[in-house]
């Protein structure tokens, strides 16, 4: 499939009759990026799956509404995250779990997903990334994994970069003391 | 994974945190994403991608311009078919001897018209909306006699005759006129299209039908004229009517010999009107001529969905966005403080509670209220901060905050130098790793009046 620019992709949008193939084109070029962005944070693929449904059928839903403001990238970002954090919130109103305890679950789950295959050293990173609040979390796997430039995060997450480098650079710091403690 | 050099952007060393991510540890399913793209392709298939879409009429409604162009292309028609005629007059009198066929060729093309070029037609109906109703509150023959300036309003064919040929053409259309066949008159009828065009044909119209119609044989022009007028007093009393749900029109009823039925729609006695349009019926006579179209108007103004919440909480000296989530301009909207917009942006000076009430005028009138509680919202900013990781004043909370969405705040150190700067701060400064001592905050409150607050933060670990 060639590869369409977002201007194009919306253009298509615009036209009732192409609405449908021009979302075949954002899904087959956005959907591994997203697919990322959202399994970094929910870790296991049963639960990613179902949260890219979600995602990919908002996006359908509202992509008329979608404004200029920010970069369509940013946008779809905006709500995969949302997404997921509202995942884990329905998880954890459902179970009725602690935080922490919804934390050991979700290590425990991603330990017996059969798309992990990581070592322990894998796991105790993923313990560790676990451990951040959210807003740096989002950083450090944005930033650490999906190597995303902090001026498209600054988009994504509607944060000054500045603010964005001294998360990361915050994050860095906590999960390496909590690599070392452990 | 990526070594990241230490040097470039600032970026922290991760060299410790590499060697524990060696290789990538989430696998996904073998085509995953080809699966994944054609299932969700087909479920989105079905589902609305939008809210649903107005109607070019609706569209032209609420941009004025293009009513104007419409209208301003209508007159440009017609000057071009006074100017083409005009140049040749002798088709004039060819056209009326071949006058039976013409009518017919006539009532086709507005068939065809309404057909295919529907919208433009409402708009049509729409502007000529005042005049069709005198057409149908007079009787179709005498309508002709009387008022001659409806021919000035925009007809859209073609073909229709010039004004100003009229009075000149009077004697040739009277020759004209004897030469037609009894045929024609039962061509005769209030119809907007034909009509006009017989208008044209001369004044003298509605007398020479009286002498002749006698001998049509089959439906005389009086019996034509006498049930069209019926048909059109009946639809008048729908013309401009409001409705909040939909309801049924019943046909009005009719001579025996003749058919009546609503245009565009199967339905035979009434119709279900669940949308403001234009609507016609057509009168059929016996020959099977389609020879009445009172059209009329109704507005469906359905009660608005309202998104106004029981009560609202807000802080003093900040505005309240009071949005009913509906703005359709067909409604009139009123709010109780004289605001008569739909969205309401409301503020109090001092705490005290108020209620605001929304009137939407539509067929009917709704009332909406909602109460709005001002309360003080005072800011509690520490002076301290301790972000040692014991969770407790770990980080720069100023509590309250969270009711100024967009508050901006900046850190500076003694010698004024910034240090932090966040223009959406979220109670999340811890810091930054900053040697113990004493700094400055600096905060504007996002309220009303964008408040400065400046004071002390000392930092212990």
């Amino acid at each position: 499939m060639p590869s369409y620019s977002d201007k194009e992709i919306l253009e298509l949008f615009r036209k009732p009759e192409q609405r449908s193939k021009a979302f075949e084109i954002l899904v087959n070029k956005y959907q591994q990026r997203v697919y990322w962005i959202i399994r970094r944070v929910i870790l296991n693929h049963e639960d990613t799956n179902d949260v890219m449904q979600e995602t990919f059928i908002k996006i359908w839903q509202n992509i008329v509404n979608f404004k200029h403001h920010s970069s369509f990238f940013a946008w779809i970002c905006r709500i995969a995250l949302n997404e997921s954090y509202n995942f884990i919130r329905r998880k954890k109103q459902l179970r009725q779990l602690p935080t922490t305890e919804l934390k050991d679950e979700m290590l425990q789950t991603m330990k017996d997903d059969p798309w992990f295959d990581g070592d322990q050293a894998q796991i105790k990173l993923q313990k560790a990334i676990l451990s951040l609040p959210q807003k740096q979390q989002m950083v450090f796997n944005m930033r650490y994994f999906e190597e995303i430039s902090y001026e498209e995060m600054a988009g994504i997450l509607n944060t000054s970069e500045g603010s964005l480098k001294a998360s990361y650079h915050w994050a860095v710091k906590k999960i390496e003391e909590f690599l070392k403690e452990n | 994974m990526i070594k990241k050099s230490k040097h470039i952007n600032r970026e922290p060393d991760t060299s410790y945190i590499d060697r524990h991510a060696k290789g990538e540890s989430f696998k996904t399913p073998e085509n995953y994403f080809e699966d994944f793209s054609s299932k969700i392709v087909s479920m989105t298939e079905d589902m609305p991608a939008e809210p649903p879409r107005r109607s070019v009429y609706q569209k032209m409604i609420s941009r004025p311009w293009t009513m104007a162009a419409a209208a301003a292309s209508i007159v440009g028609l017609v000057l071009l078919s006074v100017f083409y005629s005009g140049e040749n007059p002798q088709k004039q009198i060819d056209d009326q001897q071949h006058q039976q066929g013409l009518v017919h060729a006539d009532s086709n093309q507005t068939e065809d018209e309404q057909k295919t070029y529907d919208s433009s037609q409402k708009v049509i109906a729409k502007q000529n909306k005042k005049d069709t109703n005198h057409l149908a509150k007079k009787e179709p023959a005498k309508t002709a006699k009387h008022k001659p300036d409806t021919l000035n309003t925009g007809k859209s064919t073609t073909k229709e005759p010039p004004v100003a040929q009229k009075t000149e053409k009077d004697k040739v259309s009277d020759d004209a006129q004897e030469t037609k066949s009894n045929n024609y008159s039962t061509n005769d009828s209030d119809n907007q299209y034909a009509q006009t065009y017989l208008q044209n044909q001369g004044n003298n119209k509605s007398e020479s039908i009286s002498q002749q119609g006698g001998s049509a044989g089959n439906t005389t022009d009086e019996e034509v004229s006498i049930a069209s007028a019926k048909v059109s007093q009946e639809l008048k009393f729908y013309n401009d009517t409001c409705i909040s749900s939909p309801t049924w029109f019943d046909l009005p009823s009719v001579p025996g010999k003749y058919e009546i039925s609503w245009a565009n729609t199967k339905d035979k006695d009434s119709i279900l009107i669940d949308e403001g349009d234009t609507y016609t019926a057509f009168l059929i006579n016996p020959e099977g001529d389609t020879i009445s179209s009172p059209d009329f108007d109704v507005r469906y103004l359905p009660e608005p969905e309202v998104k106004l919440r029981r009560q609202y909480k807000v802080c003093i000296n900040k505005n309240l966005k009071l949005d009913p989530g509906f703005y359709d301009k067909k409604y009139e909207f009123q709010w109780s403080d004289g605001v008569e917009s739909p969205v309401n942006f409301v503020s109090e000076i001092s705490g005290e509670t108020k209620t605001y009430t929304l009137k939407i005028k539509g067929c009917k009138t709704y009332e909406y209220q909602t109460i709005v509680v001002f309360e003080p919202c005072k800011l509690k900013i520490p002076n301290v901060i301790t972000p040692n990781g014991d969770g407790v004043n770990d980080c720069f909370k100023i509590e309250g905050l969270e009711n100024y969405p967009g508050s901006k705040l900046i850190i500076v150190d003694r010698k004024g130098k910034e240090l932090y700067k966040d223009e959406n701060y979220q109670n999340d400064y811890n810091g930054n790793n900053l040697p113990e001592g004493s700094y400055f905050y600096i905060l504007k409150v996002n309220d009303k009046h964008q408040t400065t607050k400046k004071g002390n933060l000392n930092i212990i670990y």
